[in-house]
């Protein structure tokens, strides 16, 4: 499976957010498993979970909180505090739905859909290849509340 | 007044879709939302929208079986869906269903105002 470019991505996270900064190709740093990394694992269309969508914190709370409308300061509270609260679990799946489509786009990649967005801590109990993709590509971009990665990953 | 069903297993992809509607110029608002295709036949007789704006993948009932069901059961209600399901095959399979429209997402207040101002006003 081949991951998008940086431009796609951003094109569709600045039509939700329009101001969303521009994401650039990153080395590859985040484990997926961490407890603070958000995952939305992406089925093909026979349900099979090939790929994923993740944020680490600054970049969850980033798209998560902005789609909300939540003021800056919310945010760096959700910062401080180490985690993403609950109620923005489900902005974020909207958010990795509307990218899961920058993954459809590139030519021979299979249909895909994301799924709801789970800490990966918890996701890596389901799925073991979340540990050790075979291909992963980040995107970082400095968010409101600090730097922060995007990561598409694919079994 | 003008009643608009809104279906998305999303309930913030509810909320900005309502968001939207309720910016746009329309007299006597009421948005009605559902959680799947399955709930959406049941607001459909319950509440009879006179617009409904569905999300394509759903658990339960998705987009494509509840478009089917309504027009299996005589309801002729404008349908469009609103996906992040933009290729062409797809729109050409929703449309063949029976749907009016289809808007991609992300969507812009103009694309989903201009739209809709052609079944309500």
């Amino acid at each position: 499976m081949k991951m998008p470019d940086a431009d796609p991505i951003t094109k569709v996270l600045k039509a939700l957010l329009p101001d969303c900064p521009d994401l650039a190709n990153a080395e590859s740093a985040t484990s997926l498993t961490d407890a603070t990394v958000y995952v939305a694992p992406c089925v093909d269309d026979a349900g099979n979970p090939i790929a994923a969508i993740a944020a680490d914190l600054n970049a969850a709370l980033h798209l998560a909180g902005k789609l909300m409308m939540l003021p800056p300061g919310g945010l760096e509270d959700q910062a401080k505090a180490g985690k993403l609260e609950d109620a923005l679990y489900d902005a974020l799946s909207e958010v990795f739905n509307n990218l899961a489509k920058t993954m459809n786009c590139v030519a021979g990649n299979p249909h895909l859909v994301s799924r709801p967005v789970r800490d990966g801590a918890t996701l890596a109990g389901e799925l073991d290849w979340l540990g050790k993709p075979s291909v992963t590509q980040e995107y970082g971009a400095d968010f409101v509340v600090g730097g922060g990665r995007l990561i598409f990953a694919a079994k | 007044m003008v009643k608009i069903l809104v279906v998305d297993d999303s309930k913030t992809m509810r909320m900005l879709i309502t968001r939207v509607l309720r910016s746009a110029d329309l007299s006597e608002l009421k948005v009605v939302e559902a959680e799947n295709g399955k709930d959406g036949l049941e607001k459909v007789s319950s509440e009879s929208p006179d617009l409904i704006l569905s999300d394509w993948n759903m658990p339960e009932m998705d987009g494509g079986e509840f478009l089917v069901e309504l027009r299996k059961s005589g309801n002729d209600t404008p349908f469009g869906f609103i996906t992040t399901e933009g290729g062409s095959d797809m729109k050409e399979q929703m449309i063949g269903k029976g749907a009016q429209f289809v808007l991609e997402k992300p969507f812009t207040e103009v694309q989903v105002e201009t739209t809709i101002s052609q079944f309500v006003s």
